[in-house]
């Protein structure tokens, strides 16, 4: 068993993902955007993998493994996507992407 | 190990602060690795070895490379000043952020998050059933009757002796809970055991049914020690089913071949050996831990006589041995002999282990493993599509280098169907080229 | 002999089908045929009268209850207990009635047939004369008072009918008449009331309406033994053979009475009584003859040997018609009862049965064994009577005895409605203006007496009370002479040759009114079938005389003027020939009508030996001795000062009467005629004549119907108080109280001072001297006379002070009513300005304010505030990304915490 519980691992975990919540919100370039949501996915792998070894279940491992996976793959369709947006407008401030108003 | 978290930990946030704050968008995708780092190391110190070298080689490896390298590509290192609509939105988001950290964090935090309450996580339970039965005559039906609903009844059936490893049982997976089990011989005329059974989760059980002192069939429970051998070494589990005999292992070295430890008549001395077990009476069981390598073993009763010599045992590194010592009767009239029948086991793989993680994943998981592999490729072929050069800019370059190729009276016809002047511009060097080329999603 | 009571319904039924076709087909049939069809019904009303007659004297009295044919009830309801049956009663009252009614009834059609001859609407009339001869015997053929009450309001319509016969004559006589006849409508109304009320207390305190039920015995003193003369009805049955046993038979004659032993619960017993084929297969005629032989188990002695024998004094009677059997007291056992059997009359049975053998315990001379339920009201009445008993009226309570004074109040009322007495009397003087033969009908011989005979059935009322010492016969008795003297001084003032009859009927209708408050029932009784035949009498006579005087003027205005033979408004307006002062010295013109007009005075006057004489005399005699003595022996009777007064004022009045009768023949016969009409009046057609002679026949002799005894010769001849007696058997006061003994000194002086009344008008009137000049009456010369006679002339201002005080001030109230409040106030300001205001104004105010203000602005509201909250909502579509991502994240925040808030709660709870 972990010597420190795993409270303060959920506690980190929270931080992070509140941290990578702002970065979301409070950044207009869309790479930092796009980090800040790794940033939240990374902080879900970490309370996934603490309650893992609380638990002693081998499964919380095989979901990060999933998450990691799918972290990866939507990175490359979203950075490939950022870039098509900037050959369009040559700009990735997520302020100016604003066609979708009402 | 406090301390450990605490700076890394720290580490952590910090360089997710400094991430968030940068201008500079490699300062941030640096930062960020650094990040990644940290939850690495903080896997690792959750027993989670496996992952930790794949956070750093796809989290850290991958996918920031891949960031760093649009971030050069797209020049976007140097961002723009913040607009000043959204200026104080950074101080509520703090200050949001705080708010719902601190309503999270304080029954967590307190330790008020216990999980006395928490009912049991209910797993599987294993379970098998070992015929020590020497007279290989009996076959035996085990029938594990759930007392819970819902949790079906097992039979196992037709489980002979067999002194060869093939006669290891594999593990029966059970609902963890209460069970009758009841061990009859194989046309269940014969009830040999009966009782009702807790199976806990994760725990390895065997039922032994041996013969007894008057010639019939004892059955017991036995609990398998299943979990990760210490680093190289092999466990052995010996369970002693013959009657009035207490009896040790122990380890001969380079002597194979005697028949009893006495040196002498009166065994005032005896050969040099190595005590491995001692004593084990009947019906009891204990184990013992062997360094890797090769050893030879015997079985000794009381009176120092060697009953059973194994030559050149080995013992494996991480294998789990369960012997069980039966005194086999002699066949036509032969002479009864005493054996270790072998039920050996897999040892579970340690805890955040590849090979825990393996077997889970391909055992359990493998279709989603499966799909998720098909989302990579999907998202592969997505990005390569998605990341094609721009086809304007190619023919932009190419129209530099080549003549015209479409007659007038198809461009005027285009250029009447998209109602823009097709000869002037950039449109007309789109369509005139764009007759060539594939179609591309605009 | 016991079925004849049931051909009473005919005499109902045939003047109504008389009616029926007269009013339909009468026009077709012309003047011959109507007038035989009407006459003929009246007559053979008459002809079943005299067949019931002979029924209740060959029945020695007996009575029954007759059920309708084919009519099963009248008006019932069960829920309540009301059963009001179309029930007759044939007994000596009714049969009395009946035969004067259709007698003179019969005599006045024929009379008609002459009179009215030419008459445009002939058929309409013997029409309307055929109805109310139909209701008059309904009333007086009644078993119970709802159907008196029939009659009384048919005759009361049909009086209205007739008396405005000549509606359609010229204004202003077709408007006198009908005038007339609404006034004798409304003011017998009035009395109406009355009666009304007076079934109502009766209804209310005895449950029924009934006079007798089926069975009853009209004498229901208990206690009295009375001889009873067997009634061969009794054993009849058996030799009907019927049923097997004849005891059974005569069970079922009397099965009647045994059920009705049987503690009064059949009801049913009425149902079956009498009429009805249909039941049992019992002779039902038994039943009638269960009711009759009751009757006959009742009293009467008489025992039909006719002479007295009265119960109370116990007389036997021997007598040639049959042996006396006891009858049975009700506590009685059969057998200690003496016994006969005897067969008498008709010898139809010749079983010799046992009476009273104990099968056949049914012979009862009282009501003892009835239920006092059962009883009908005047039964009810003896037995209930001075107990202290008290009715219940909801709110208040009252005793017995007070709410019999009540009813008998209230009756009175109803009297002096129909009866002309004061104060309802107006009417009949101005009744006159209808043809003379429904004067003499209605207002002479029948429906003027239809109260009477009221008062005389109820007699019970008044006997008990009476008995009792309420005032009750003071009452009446002063009305009664207070009418008569007063009548009477009005006749001696009028010109009008019918007003003097007419009032001289009210007269007599006091002396009958008077004689009924002290307690003389039978010689009420008699008077009014004396009266009515010299009464019908003298109006036909009257009209006689007027139909010449007609005739006479015309021929006088034919032979004198040449023109105009008709009937001219013009010369009616002048001349009327119902003015005695445009007759005169008619004796000779009309001689037969003369004889027979004297006669009638004579009679009226109360002259020996004619019908007045024996009648009002007997009143007197009565009157004086109740007045002297008290009471009747036997507890009957009036109180002492009503018969003193009524003694005293009834002298008088029969002094008035003698005087205006014989002035009136003075004038009209006497002396030399006066006008050219007076000189040409031709004796009547003979169908006129013909019914005056018999009447004034009848006129003669009628009175020794009831000579009193001793009387000189005359009652060895005549049985004395033959009417008396045959009035006994169904008023049970005068088997209390029998008629008194002849009083020489009473007739002496009555006779004495009609004779000297006479005398006077003829020195007054007679020899010549007539009318004084210039159209005066003799008695205007004299001074002290004079205002006497104008007073007598303008009839006591009678009308004149019921206008001033009455009509008048209620028709200003009438109209301050309908003008003022009704119309003014009601139509005008409370409709228009109130409500009319007052609803438009809340319209107005609902729709302005509420429906365009409130509603309206409610509506477009919900418009509005849409409007404005999609323009506001609008701009949360700012297509900044970054808010949608932060709204998403506090969406996100949201959702998570309320999915975490029950745990929330339970950590702040246990952790804080």
């Amino acid at each position: 068993m972990n010597s420190i519980g795993t409270e303060p691992y959920i506690m980190l975990s929270m931080v992070l993902f509140l941290m990578g919540a702002l970065g979301v919100l409070l950044r207009r370039n869309a790479i930092l955007v796009f980090m800040s949501v790794e940033l939240m996915l990374n902080s879900a792998n970490l309370a996934l993998v603490a309650f893992a070894q609380q638990w002693q279940q081998i499964n919380g491992h095989v979901f990060v493994f999933f998450v990691m996976t799918v972290a990866a793959a939507e990175v490359a369709v979203g950075l490939a996507l950022i870039v098509n947006i900037f050959r369009e407008r040559q700009s990735i401030n997520i302020d100016e992407l604003n066609q979708m108003d009402g | 190990m406090e301390w450990l978290f605490l700076v890394v930990s720290f580490i952590a946030v910090v360089s997710a602060g400094m991430m968030l704050t940068r201008q500079n968008a490699v300062h941030s995708a640096l930062f960020l690795i650094v990040n990644f780092g940290c939850v690495a190391f903080l896997y690792l110190m959750l027993d989670a070895p496996f992952l930790a070298m794949v956070q750093v080689a796809v989290y850290a490896g991958a996918i920031m490379v891949l960031f760093l390298f649009v971030i050069m590509l797209l020049g976007a290192e140097v961002t723009t000043d913040t607009s000043g609509q959204m200026r104080w939105a950074s101080l509520v988001g703090a200050g949001v952020a705080t708010l719902i950290l601190i309503i999270f964090g304080f029954p967590i935090a307190s330790g008020l998050l216990n999980n006395d309450g928490l009912e049991a996580y209910r797993g599987s339970a294993f379970v098998r059933v070992i015929n020590a039965v020497p007279s290989g005559e009996l076959a035996l039906t085990t029938t594990f009757d759930a007392l819970e609903d819902g949790v079906d009844n097992v039979t196992l059936e037709n489980v002979e002796y067999n002194d060869e490893r093939e006669s290891v049982t594999s593990y029966l997976t059970l609902p963890a809970g209460e069970y009758t089990v009841t061990v009859t011989s194989e046309d269940g005329s014969e009830i040999l055991y009966n009782e009702s059974m807790i199976l806990e989760t994760k725990v390895s059980q065997s039922i032994i049914a041996y013969s007894n002192a008057d010639n019939g069939v004892d059955v017991v429970t036995v609990a398998d020690d299943l979990s990760p051998t210490d680093m190289g070494t092999m466990r052995l589990t010996l369970f002693n089913t013959v009657a009035d005999t207490s009896v040790s292992l122990v380890d001969l070295g380079q002597y194979s071949t005697i028949r009893t430890l006495c040196e002498n008549a009166t065994c005032s001395t005896l050969i040099p050996h190595r005590v491995l077990i001692d004593e084990l009476p009947v019906a009891e069981t204990t184990s013992i831990d062997f360094d890797e390598g090769t050893y030879n073993i015997a079985f000794v009763d009381e009176n120092n006589d060697v009953l059973r010599t194994l030559q050149d045992f080995d013992a494996d590194r991480g294998a789990v041995e369960t012997r069980v010592f039966v005194l086999e009767p002699g066949v036509d009239g032969a002479q009864a002999v005493h054996r270790a029948a072998v039920f050996s086991a897999v040892a579970s793989p340690s805890f955040g282990s590849p090979e825990a993680i393996g077997q889970v994943l391909f055992i359990d998981y493998l279709l989603p493993v499966q799909l998720v592999g098909i989302l990579l490729l999907v998202a592969l072929i997505g990005v390569i599509v998605l990341a094609r050069p721009d086809a304007l800019a190619q023919a932009e370059r190419r129209r530099v280098n080549r003549r015209r190729r479409v007659s007038r009276p198809l461009v005027s016809v285009l250029s009447q169907q998209t109602g823009a002047d097709v000869l002037s511009g950039e449109y007309q060097a789109k369509l005139t080229e764009g007759s060539d080329d594939d179609p591309q999603a605009k | 002999m016991e079925n004849l009571p049931l051909l009473v319904p005919l005499v109902i039924l045939v003047p109504s089908i008389g009616a029926f076709i007269n009013f339909f087909v009468g026009a077709k049939l012309g003047e011959k045929w109507s007038g035989y069809i009407g006459s003929f019904a009246s007559i053979f009303s008459f002809m079943i009268a005299l067949v019931l007659l002979s029924f209740v004297t060959g029945t020695n009295g007996g009575s029954a209850v007759v059920n309708f044919p084919f009519v099963d009830g009248w008006l019932r309801i069960d829920s309540i207990g009301l059963d009001i049956p179309w029930q007759m009663r044939v007994d000596s009252l009714s049969v009395t009635m009946m035969l004067v009614i259709t007698g003179v009834g019969s005599l006045i059609h024929l009379y008609a047939r002459g009179y009215m001859h030419g008459d445009k609407w002939f058929y309409r009339f013997f029409a309307y004369l055929n109805m109310f001869l139909a209701f008059m015997l309904i009333l007086v053929t009644a078993n119970n008072f709802l159907m008196l009450f029939v009659g009384w309001e048919g005759v009361g319509l049909c009086s209205f009918l007739l008396i405005g016969f000549w509606w359609d004559k010229k204004a202003p006589t077709g408007w006198k008449n009908s005038n007339a006849a609404r006034k004798a409508f409304i003011v017998n109304r009035i009395g109406d009331f009355g009666l009304l009320m007076a079934m109502f207390l009766i209804f209310w305190t005895f449950g029924t309406l009934d006079f007798f039920k089926a069975g009853e015995l009209p004498n229901t003193e208990a206690g009295y033994i009375v001889h009873w003369r067997e009634h061969n009805g009794l054993v009849e049955g058996a030799d009907h053979g019927e049923t097997d046993d004849h005891a059974e038979e005569s069970a079922d004659h009397t099965e009647e009475t045994d059920d009705h032993a049987e503690e009064g619960d059949d009801r049913g017993d009425q149902k079956q009584s009498v009429l009805d084929e249909t039941e049992d297969g019992d002779d039902h005629a038994e039943e009638g003859d269960a009711v009759a032989g009751d009757d006959h188990a009742e009293d009467t002695d008489e025992s039909a040997d006719t002479e007295d024998d009265h119960a109370v004094e116990g007389e036997e009677s021997a007598g040639g018609h049959g042996e006396e059997v006891v009858c049975v007291p009700a506590d009685m056992d059969a057998e200690h009862a003496e016994e006969t059997d005897s067969h008498a009359d008709d010898g139809h049975g010749e079983s010799d049965v046992n009476p009273l053998a104990s099968d056949i315990r049914n012979i009862y001379c009282d009501n003892g064994h009835f239920d006092t339920d059962y009883l009908g009201v005047f039964g009810q009445t003896v037995n209930r009577f001075g107990h202290d008993e008290m009715v219940d009226f909801g709110s208040f309570e009252m005793k017995f005895d007070d709410v019999i004074f009540l009813i008998a109040l209230f009756m009175l009322l109803g009297v002096t409605g129909k009866s002309a007495q004061i104060p309802l009397f107006i009417w009949l003087p101005d009744a006159m203006a209808g043809p003379t033969p429904v004067s003499a009908l209605i207002h002479a011989a029948t429906m003027v007496t239809a109260g009477v005979y009221m008062m005389v059935r109820g007699s019970v009322f008044l006997d008990e009370l009476n008995h009792a010492g309420y005032v009750i016969g003071l009452i009446i008795t002063l009305i009664g002479s207070a009418t008569a003297i007063m009548a009477g001084f009005i006749a001696m003032g009028q010109w009008d040759i019918k007003s003097v009859l007419a009032y001289s009927t009210i007269s007599q209708l006091g002396f009958m009114v008077a004689a009924v408050g002290v307690g003389a029932y039978v010689p009420a009784m008699f008077h009014l079938v004396t009266h009515a035949v010299f009464k019908a009498l003298l109006f036909l006579g009257s009209g006689s005389v007027i139909h010449g005087v007609e005739h006479g003027h015309h021929h006088a205005h034919e032979h004198g003027h040449g023109h105009d033979d008709h009937h001219d408004d013009h010369h009616e307006a002048e001349f009327d020939p119902q003015d005695m002062r445009n007759m005169g010295g008619l004796r000779k013109k009309m001689p037969i009508t003369f004889i027979t007009y004297v006669i009638g005075t004579l009679a009226l006057a109360g002259i020996f030996p004619f019908a007045g004489f024996w009648s009002k005399d007997e009143i007197l005699a009565d009157a004086f001795y109740v007045g002297t003595d008290g009471l009747f022996a036997g507890g009957g009777g009036g109180n002492q000062l009503a018969g003193i007064l009524a003694f005293g004022i009834l002298l008088a009045a029969a002094g008035f009467t003698a005087f205006y009768m014989w002035r009136q023949i003075e004038l009209v016969f006497f002396g030399e005629p006066r006008t050219e009409a007076a000189k040409h009046t031709p004796e009547s057609v003979g169908a006129m004549l013909f019914p005056l002679v018999v009447l004034a026949i009848f006129a003669t002799i009628i009175g020794l119907i009831n000579v009193p005894a001793p009387f000189i010769v005359l009652d060895s001849i005549y049985t004395p108080h033959n009417f008396g007696h045959f009035l006994e058997h169904s008023l049970i006061s005068v088997s209390r109280g029998h008629t008194i003994a002849f009083n020489p000194l009473v007739a002496l002086v009555a006779l004495g001072l009609g004779l000297v009344a006479i005398y006077t008008a003829r020195e007054i009137y007679g020899k010549g001297k007539g009318v004084a000049e210039g159209g005066r009456d003799q008695l205007e010369l004299n001074p002290s006379t004079r205002m006497a006679f104008k007073l007598a002339n303008a009839k006591l201002y009678w009308d004149e002070t019921y206008f001033r005080f009455l009509e008048n001030p209620f028709n200003k109230l009438s109209k301050f009513m309908a003008d003022r409040v009704d119309w003014d106030f009601l139509h005008d300001y409370v409709h228009d300005s109130v409500i009319k205001r007052g609803f438009d104004s809340i319209a107005k105010l609902l729709s302005q304010p509420f429906d365009i203000g409130l509603i309206d602005g409610a509506v477009n509201g919900i418009g509005w505030l849409v409007q404005r909250t999609a323009n506001w909502m609008r701009g949360i579509q700012t297509g900044n990304v970054r808010m949608y991502a932060v709204i998403l994240f506090i969406g996100v925040v949201a959702v998570i915490l309320v999915m975490l808030l029950p745990f929330i709660q339970t950590l702040i709870q246990s952790g804080s």
